[in-house]
This record gives C-alpha cells, structure tokens and sequence, in this order.
C-alpha cells in the first residue's frame, strides 16, 4: 500500500524505493501463489465432501483493491471437529507448495453470536474452479476486530481491515446484528471501530462509529506499539539469567495496554490499564513457569 | 531453416508459472524452483511469443516497435538464464560470423549481454516488511523448540506453534 501511495512528489531515498517495490511485487506473487493454493485444497476437499469456511487471510485480502495490497501468511479454514482427520489427509497431498493452513475447529473469535445466523448469512465466492464460502461482513468484522485488539493491533493492516469493511459498507451494514454477540466484546468491537476513523480516518458517515467512545488511553497505546513494532511483542523462549535480565526481560514483555485489556475481557473505559496488564504479565509468566517443563514458552496461549 | 525462420525456443509450460500483470511489468512466480521474477513488458512479450511458438523474423521486428535498446538475442538470453525457457538459447560461438563491431552494436559480443536488463529476480522482502509474526529471523516461525518437530515452540497469544513450525 505504501508504494502505491508513493509518487514523483514524494520524497522517498532511492534504496527505500526500490525495497518497497520489490515487496509490492513480493506481495501480489504471494498473493497469487496463497490464491491458488486455495483454489486447489478447497477443490480436492469438495470432492471429498468438505466445505470449509474461509476465514481472514484471503477472504479479506479479496475486499482489497489489488492484489498483494493486504499481504497474509496462512490460510484460515473452519472445518468441524470430525472432519479433521480427512481435511489434513487431504491437505497434506498439497505439502510441496509451503503454505501455511490453519485450521479451526469452530469459527473464532464470535463467543457469544447467533451460530446459526452466522451460518445463514455465508457468502459463497468463486474463485476459479472452486467455491470459497466466507463469512457474511458483520461477522467478519466482529471476528477481525477481535482478534486484531487480540494481538495488541500490532500490525497497522488490521485496523485497515476494519476501516475497509466499514468504508464499503457503511450504512448498509447491519448494525444491531454486528453489535450481537457477547455483551463484555462489545465495548471492545465499538473501540476497535472508533479506532479507524481516529486514527486511519474513515469515513463513518451514515454509521453509529462517530457516537462511541474511544477509551482516552487507547489511541496512544496503538501508537506506541506501532512505533515499537514487532520485536516489542516477540515471544521469549527462556528465563533470563540474574535479577537485571530477568527485569530488562519483564520490561520488554510487558503487555500493551490493548492486548491486556483484550485478553483478560476487560472494560474498554477511560480507567488505567496498569492492573490489567500487570494480571496479565503474570498469569502469562505464572502459564510459562508452569508448563516450562513441558516445553512451552512464556507466550505460549 | 534460415535462422530468421526458425522458431524461438520453447517456454516452459504454462503450468509451472503464476503470472501476474502489473501496470508496466510482468511478474512470474515459478512455481517448480520457487523463483520469482520481473519482466519488463519486451521481455514479457519475447516470452510469451515463445511460449506460442513462434518465429524469430515476426517476434525480432514486432520487438524493435516495443523496445528500441533490447535485442531479441539479449532477451532471450536473459529469459534462459532466469530458467524460463526449455531449450536453451544458441550460445555465441554458434551465433553467425560478424564482426567484433557488428556484434557490439547489437549488444552482446563473447556471450556477455551488455543490453540492460529486462528479466529481474525479486528479492524477498525482509521479515520485518513481510511477516505478520516473527521470530528472530524466520518469519511466522515459531520461538525455539525442536527443531524438527518444533514441540516446545512458543508464539504469541492466542497463536500456537503447529507442527509445520509456524505459529497459527
């Protein structure tokens, strides 16, 4: 995106230019290369009788103006629990190509929403010989922004995301049934909204967003985990050695605001988030001291 | 067959490509040597034609109305060398006898292409561009653990490592 957005006035040094081109067309081949992936896993599962769900990724990478514009790194497919041991017979005849599939066991992130209506409101999508069956837009945009805040909304492309359905879609969402599922996801559905037209400006003419509150803490927390990037949020593998490395450790794992917040289901309002991110710390270091023995990181669930 | 008449040599097929058309370039992922290149649109053109079969005398003067600097033997040469061809370009010890002169004014001479390039290979990005979780270098990869069968490898919540070594 941001190479489309470059041109002749803007100044840019040369070498950063051709880094972002290379990745643009980095990105429409990996586009291109997940695309047929899928186009032939979900073939050769039809002819066994599996219809997955498709969920993020590709599905929301398909709203996008042009390929490679939202780049995504697996491919989400929601199967029932007894289709498993066929799905990854299946799956695993198209190993060679490398790409990741995830599969889930039931659609994430919508604890709390109607199944059925979930259900009766897939989209069905052509994608050359095979079918994609997606999700309807308000509950596909209630699972993004779930699982965006989820993550800490590390990754600015999420927030896109949300922006994108909301700008596409506006008035014509269904409001009331985006906003029912559980009660305590709501604020946090409402925040993430709120947080595209504060900080991506979207337009939300003719949507609800303009009304709700933004938790005052929110927006600087998102752009301080933008500023800090990944690495702030990197998983740790081991404890450090000596009272200094394991607080240096402690300082940089410290949770964002949001990711705590989310995590814990707590109340998106105006109130410090430092006893939530502290419950968090913890219960994430007390899950790692636990499980060490077992192998697990410290940021393992 | 006069070497005008000849056909051009073969592309691979079709199959072993993902092609994709972008405003003033073609890109091609090459899905058997998990390579990817960039195109300019005379190079795409002679690559195209050969995988029409077609033959040197058209393609050579339809290139010259596309691009005034590219040869159709320096594009060719660049496509064999980027594998996306099957049969192999002539070398130059087997092109015709012309002078050192000759030869340089057409943009090779002692098998160096001196014609700019028209047939890039695309550097992945760097992780921290790409990935959407990281770990050290490896995208997506999970943290430590086995690695073979990556037990043991942490990732970020709510993401677990899987057993092909990625955190899902």
């Amino acid at each position: 995106m941001l190479w489309r957005r470059v041109d002749a006035t803007t100044a840019v040094a040369p070498a950063l230019l051709d880094q972002l081109r290379d990745l643009y067309r980095h990105q429409v081949l990996e586009a291109a290369r997940f695309e047929r992936g899928l186009e032939v896993r979900l073939v050769a599962l039809a002819a066994v009788g599996i219809r997955p769900l498709v969920v993020k990724g590709w599905s929301i990478a398909r709203r996008y103006p042009g390929k490679g514009l939202r780049h995504y790194s697996d491919l989400d497919l929601v199967i029932a629990p007894a289709e498993r041991a066929r799905t990854e017979e299946v799956l695993a005849r198209f190993a060679a190509d490398r790409l990741a599939v995830d599969l889930h066991f039931e659609v994430p992130h919508v604890e709390g929403r109607d199944l059925q209506a979930l259900l009766g409101r897939v989209v069905e999508v052509p994608l050359g010989a095979a079918v994609v069956r997606v999700l309807g837009d308000e509950d596909h945009l209630w699972l993004l922004a779930l699982h965006a805040l989820g993550h800490g909304a590390w990754r600015s492309i999420w927030l896109c995301d949300l922006a994108l359905l909301v700008e596409e879609r506006g008035a014509t969402l269904d409001w009331d049934y985006l906003q029912a599922g559980a009660s305590r996801d709501v604020p946090a559905l409402r925040a993430a909204l709120a947080l595209t037209h504060r900080v991506l400006g979207a337009n939300v003419v003719g949507t609800p967003i303009g009304e709700w509150h933004l938790p005052k803490w929110l927006e600087p927390a998102l752009v301080e985990q933008w500023g800090r990037g990944y690495e702030a949020y990197a998983p740790a593998t081991k404890l450090a050695s000596g009272w200094r490395g394991l607080v240096d450790q402690a300082r940089a794992r410290w949770p964002n605001p949001i990711r705590a917040t989310a995590s814990l289901h707590g109340p998106w309002n105006d109130l410090p988030r430092l006893p939530l991110q502290a419950i968090d710390f913890f219960s994430r270091l007390r899950r790692f001291l636990g499980e060490r023995d077992a192998h697990k990181g410290i940021w393992a669930r | 067959m006069s070497r005008e008449n000849r056909m051009l040599p073969a592309a691979r097929p079709a199959a072993d490509f993902l092609v994709e058309t972008l405003a003033d370039e073609v890109l091609i992922y090459d899905q058997r040597r998990q390579r990817a290149h960039c195109l300019t649109p005379a190079a795409a053109f002679v690559w195209r034609s050969c995988a029409e079969g077609r033959n040197e005398a058209e393609v050579r003067a339809e290139l010259q109305s596309l691009s005034a600097t590219d040869s159709l033997e320096a594009v060719l040469k660049q496509l064999d060398v980027a594998g996306l061809l099957v049969s192999s370009v002539a070398k130059p010890d087997r092109l015709p006898n012309r002078s050192r002169r000759a030869l340089l004014g057409r943009g090779m001479v002692a098998g160096v292409v001196l014609a700019s390039p028209v047939v890039f290979s695309i550097v992945a990005p760097s992780v921290a561009n790409a990935a959407s979780v990281t770990c050290g270098n490896a995208p997506n990869n999970c943290c430590g653990g086995d690695p073979t069968t990556h037990i043991g490898g942490s990732c970020n919540s709510p993401d677990i490592c899987k057993g092909d070594g990625f955190c899902h």
